[in-house]
């Protein structure tokens, strides 16, 4: 688990939202998805998670910065080489239901896919969509439904399904369990547990649930208006965190016993607009422990301890 | 704990829809809510949570049949299928807020002329008492500005902001129930809780009964007083929160409670809980959970197995709910 599979250098997305004003939704990020590694990308509504998402499967152009993909820059490819990248990336997505065409039945949703890039014979195709049902733990028979004949559980099972299709190494998933209920989202995510450990693929896991993150993923990255505020080791990030933001997004999480309960120091305010960012640390509005040197400049991303670095002006560099 | 007045009794609950006579959708809903306290009602899509609530307010469709042997509001007996009565409680008696607060507000106009509009529904209320009233809510919500966010529009306001405008304005005419139907799902978790914090705050500065609908048990966890654990359509547990994450009376309970990320701290694998809820017309006999049970046995599907057992407050519908502890402990080992 060392080698980076998918890496981005210094990658910015601008929105031009028209009258001349621009939008930055992600700025200068720099990450590194190791090959077989579950790297989960948290943070607020409009930190820039799903734009990241977005940008790491080229469903957005960067503006600035690029994408490796095993080792290769792939930010300028087009045609034929960029559907031939596609297949290596692929998406699970939030919605089980809007992101499946409701006129399909389950099986030829799987096999959409393999005929787009022509795979094999068409019996083999057939096949291979009773053996990816039969892999995310749908009985063959479910394969003729439509997906309003399916539960929410089954329809992301399906999705699975179709992102596996055509055994990508990437699969990039934006909140995928997050409209489930605890006991199917538990299944969801065994699944890609389960997954995981017999295809060896990488996720990157976009969710805004802290605790579902500290379970799934081996690293995490915390996102505040577009940029990266820490990242490191999930168990470390998430039990010691060092970003006064990590801090208080873990503090906000509700308590999972009642005894445990306590007036806890609230965050106050909310996320500032990505339209006109705070001088300097974007944080430092709702900080609580912000200092007038953080409105002079941006914080980089330094490290702070083994294995995680912070973007923070107060942190003592390590 | 003191205990405090009862303001809401249901005892007996069934809602049917299609005809009176349908297979019931909420079976046998019995609770009690107390002034000053949190009920939190607990559980799954399909549960029954969300309709059980709906019929207190009577805003269920008309193809909805409900029926109670006993619902007192306030000390006075209301039959659930008086709609006009319900439709009085409506506001002064027990008011709502949404999941979603921006489909529940009017797009087109105003926060200030939605709130005094919803505060001169009551009779004899000038609208310059009602101006100084939705200003007084706005600011009981802590929403910043408040007399200068009465003349923006909905689409203006954050999302934690639109909801604090539904609670100021489920507030300003008083109710003695609030009913809040998963108020912080759409938020983020900052927001959610800067959100809880305020519904707690409003409960112990009025004295508002809260009955909270909620499917997260960390919310659970962090708000209630009493929980109250649905499951297709029956009350499966309910209790004080203490009494209940301690000591699960319900496999299901205890299911819900294992699935959670945070209780799988180590394993490699979460305990997830299989199959999936059942469609009301695939209900089976006795235990309805009985199918998804790890520790289900035959008498489990036998019509008399989803009884209430009562244990001082504590209240389950688990034959093996007494041993769940022990059965617990040998399942680790």
């Amino acid at each position: 688990m060392s080698d980076a599979l998918l890496e981005t250098k210094d990658l910015s997305k601008v929105f031009n939202i028209g009258k001349g004003k621009n939008l930055k939704a992600v700025s200068n990020v720099s990450l590194k998805l190791n090959s077989g590694e579950t790297l989960a990308i948290v943070g607020e509504s409009g930190c820039g998670k799903s734009t990241l998402a977005r940008l790491l499967l080229r469903l957005e152009k960067a503006t600035t910065g690029s994408i490796e993909f095993d080792g290769k820059d792939i930010s300028g490819i087009s045609g034929a080489a960029e559907k031939q990248w596609r297949r290596n990336v692929q998406m699970v997505f939030q919605d089980p239901y809007t992101s499946l065409n409701p006129r399909m039945i389950a099986h030829d949703a799987i096999r959409e896919p393999l005929d787009n890039y022509q795979e094999g014979t068409k019996q083999e195709r057939n096949q291979k969509v009773h053996d990816l049902l039969h892999r995310v733990g749908l009985n063959a028979d479910f394969g003729q439904r439509y997906p309003h004949e399916l539960s929410g559980g089954q329809c992301q099972r399906l999705g699975i399904a179709r992102a596996l299709a055509l055994n990508p190494k990437v699969l990039i998933a934006d909140e995928p369990v997050s409209a489930l209920d605890v006991s199917i989202q538990a299944q969801v995510l065994n699944l890609m547990t389960d997954l995981q450990a017999d295809l060896g693929i990488s996720i990157v896991f976009v969710s805004h649930d802290l605790s579902v993150v500290r379970h799934i993923s081996d690293r995490v990255v915390v996102m505040y208006l577009g940029r990266i505020v820490e990242e490191g080791p999930a168990n470390i990030v998430l039990d010691s965190p060092s970003h006064p933001y990590t801090k208080a997004l873990l503090n906000s999480v509700p308590v999972e016993h009642p005894s445990k309960r306590s007036s806890k120091a609230l965050l106050s305010g909310e996320v500032a607009s990505p339209l006109n960012p705070p001088s300097g640390c974007a944080f430092r509005t709702r900080c609580p422990v912000a200092a007038p040197e953080c409105a002079q400049t941006i914080p980089k991303l330094r490290r702070v301890g083994p294995k995680v670095s912070a973007a923070c002006t107060l942190l003592e560099a390590k | 704990m003191t205990v405090n007045r009862k303001i809401l009794e249901v005892k007996g609950l069934n809602i049917r829809f299609g005809s009176p006579t349908a297979a019931p959708t909420v079976e046998d809903l019995s609770f009690d809510l107390r002034a000053g306290e949190t009920l939190c009602l607990v559980g799954e899509s399909g549960s029954g949570k969300s309709i059980s609530a709906l019929s207190l307010l009577g805003l269920l469709p008309e193809s909805a049949h409900a029926t109670a042997d006993r619902f007192t509001f306030d000390g006075v007996d209301i039959d659930p299928k008086d709609r006009q009565a319900l439709k009085k409680l409506r506001g002064q008696g027990v008011a709502m807020i949404f999941q979603d607060p921006m489909s529940s507000l009017n797009p087109a106009f105003t926060i200030g002329y939605q709130m005094v509009e919803a505060i001169r529904l009551a009779p004899n209320v000038s609208k310059r008492e009602a101006v100084e009233k939705a200003i007084h809510y706005l600011e009981l919500v802590r929403i910043a500005d408040a007399g200068k966010r009465m003349n923006g529009y909905p689409h203006q306001l954050s999302g934690g902001m639109r909801q604090r405008v539904m609670i100021a304005m489920a507030l300003s005419r008083n109710p003695k129930v609030l009913i809040a139907d998963e108020p912080t799902t759409a938020l983020d978790v900052t927001i959610q809780a800067q959100i809880l914090a305020l519904i707690d705050d409003i409960k112990t500065k009025l004295g508002t009964a809260v009955l909270f609908i909620t499917h997260d048990l960390g919310v659970v966890a962090e708000t209630a007083d009493r929980v109250a654990v649905m499951y297709a359509g029956r009350m499966v547990e309910a209790g004080d929160v203490t009494e209940v994450f301690d000591d699960p009376r319900h496999a299901y309970t205890v299911g819900l409670m294992r699935a959670s990320p945070r209780t799988a701290v180590g394993q490699r694998r979460l305990n997830d809980i299989p199959g999936s809820v059942p469609e009301l017309r695939d209900r089976p006999s006795g235990c309805t959970f009985s199918p998804r049970c790890a520790f289900a046995i035959p008498s489990c599907q036998i019509p008399g197995a989803e009884k209430t057992i009562q244990d001082g407050t504590h209240l389950s519908r688990c034959i093996r709910g007494a041993d769940l502890a022990k059965l617990l402990g040998e399942t680790h080992v």
